[in-house]
């Protein structure tokens, strides 16, 4: 099938609809945006930011750059000794020497590697936790589908996996963009937690000798999960520690349509438990439209079912019940959808 | 099939992943992030929105960079773009095509101001259907080929040239109706 002609090269366009549409065409995103999400996906170009200037050198040295600092601090303490015993020494010859000083001294002031802006991270050996952005307390994940979710990454992913984890190491610095991040977190469901900490298997530095918890008042709500093991593997040393990624962390992305539908079934099931039967209907809502034909639909269905009787709406969770054991009467769930409905039929 | 089981202990790293999967992504990053954020401004979502939108979607690409097929890689970033974007539910207000056409932006407008065209495009993109404006804008405005949209969209070919028609034809009666009410107006005064 041959494409259409564009509308811009065809005849008969007035002036304004072609106006119109080259305007449409070649609009750039403002420079300042566009720089900021440079900076936050970590690429170059931007104007390097601590931490990214930081995270390129380690992923240039495969050494901590905390390490460097303090290498070029006693650097730094030894020129400053050494200007001062050249002071010393050069007070008996005259007092120029002791300019050196000034300079030398300068240096140390970078010193101390500041935490970025907003990292919120708490930091316990090997498992980190992400407190900010987790979704809305009351939802909880059923750690067995978390178990089976999280270490799925196979090897082949795992260099996606590495930019993933630095690209998310940067991402912070947009701080306006959390609220979007915070949707999305949600949207993807409660396993955020699980997803995280795969993740950061991934991710997993060598172990951090600064960051320390930033995040006050917020006690981290995600499960806390062992890193496994194998995030020691050789070759993933040198990535940037992810003790920065932590923040960001919250809104990463599901890294399979599995893991976000888990997600949100999960987040849904507990939302209902805990008798939030608004918040389990929208994170269906979302599964819906997200995966109209997923994996899990037999469960988002059951879970509707559920919920709207709950709410006590009857005749939609009756249609719903009908429609599903008509399609699916083989279905394990169909008995147990059906069983949903008869429950509150039954005086 | 008969691949053969790699035991977990012999699995070997590919020697250095770190660098060709971060120069694929900035590649990525700078082939498509003006296309993707269009994309989503035409969508009505204002620039700070799209940008942050643009940028989750580069998240999630560079989550999947081994899944995602060279070639497709634009469909695939506007794909989770457009989706992200559906489910941000902060999308501006689609306005009605009944609704007062408020043309009070426009009055005087400069034609060699880019940004009152782009509001005024974006005004009546919002009064057509987003399925349409999904069609036309990745077709006309980031000119990708129906089938490539067809693929992203996960619908058939048909239903884009279908879809595409209808847009055009809501497009242009928009925006003739727009000219006319402005024309009008500017006799009026």
């Amino acid at each position: 099938m041959r494409d259409p002609e564009r509308l811009t090269s065809s005849n008969g366009l007035s002036d304004l609809e072609r106006e119109l549409l080259e305007a449409g065409k070649n609009e750039t995103m403002p420079a300042a945006l566009r720089e900021q999400m440079e900076r936050a996906l970590g690429f170059s170009g931007a104007a390097p930011g601590g931490g990214h200037a930081r995270a390129r050198v380690e992923a240039a040295t495969g050494v901590k750059a905390s390490a460097i600092v303090w290498i070029s601090a006693g650097v730094v303490v030894l020129g400053v000794v050494g200007g001062l015993i050249g002071s010393l020494a050069g007070a008996r010859l005259g007092p120029e020497p002791a300019r050196v000083v000034a300079p030398a001294v300068a240096p140390a002031t970078i010193e101390p590697p500041a935490p970025p802006p907003g990292a919120a991270v708490s930091s316990a050996g090997g498992s980190r936790v992400v407190a900010p952005l987790l979704p809305p307390a009351g939802l909880e994940v059923t750690p067995g589908a978390g178990a089976a979710s999280a270490p799925v990454v196979p090897p082949a992913r795992r260099a996606g996996a590495l930019a993933a984890a630095s690209m998310r190491a940067h991402s912070h610095s947009r701080s306006h963009a959390t609220v979007s991040r915070a949707d999305i977190a949600r949207a993807a469901g409660t396993g955020r937690g699980h997803a995280a900490s795969a993740s950061s298997s991934v991710a997993k530095p060598v172990a951090p000798a600064e960051s320390v918890s930033a995040a006050v008042g917020a006690p981290p709500d995600a499960p806390i999960a062992e890193a496994p093991p194998r995030a020691a593997a050789a070759g993933e040393q040198q990535k940037p520690s992810a003790n920065k990624s932590a923040p960001a962390r919250a809104a990463a992305a599901p890294s399979s349509d599995l893991r976000a539908e888990i997600n949100l079934i999960d987040g849904a099931r507990a939302a209902l438990r805990a008798g939030d039967t608004a918040a389990a209907m929208d994170l269906l809502g979302k599964h819906a439209v997200h995966f109209p034909h997923g994996a899990l639909a037999p469960e988002e269905t059951a879970l509707r079912v559920e919920a709207l009787m709950r709410m006590g709406r009857t005749a939609e969770a009756r249609a719903y019940a009908r429609r599903f054991v008509a399609a699916n009467p083989a279905s394990p769930l169909a008995e147990r959808i059906q069983r949903l409905v008869n429950r509150d039929t039954a005086p | 099939m008969f691949r053969r089981a790699v035991l977990p202990a012999e699995r070997v790293e590919p020697a250095g992943p770190y660098l060709p999967a971060r120069l694929r992504l900035e590649r990525l990053f700078k082939d498509h992030h003006q296309s993707v954020w269009r994309t989503l401004r035409r969508r009505g979502l204002t620039p700070e929105v799209a940008a942050d939108v643009t940028q989750q979607a580069f998240l999630i690409a560079a989550e999947r960079l081994d899944d995602i097929v060279p070639g497709s890689e634009r469909a695939f970033l506007m794909a989770t773009a457009l989706r992200l974007a559906l489910s941000s539910s902060r999308r501006e207000r689609r306005l009605e095509l009944a609704e007062d056409m408020d043309l009070h932006p426009f009055r005087g407008r400069d034609p060699t101001d880019a940004r009152a065209s782009i509001d005024l495009l974006d005004s009546i993109l919002a009064r057509i259907d987003p399925t349409l404006v999904e069609v036309f804008v990745l077709f006309e405005l980031e000119e990708m080929s129906s089938p490539e949209i067809a693929k992203l969209l996960e619908i058939p070919v048909g239903t884009i040239a279908s879809r595409l028609r209808r847009a055009r034809e809501a497009f242009r009666s928009v925006a003739e109706r727009m000219e006319r009410v402005m024309r009008r107006e500017n006799q009026g005064s």
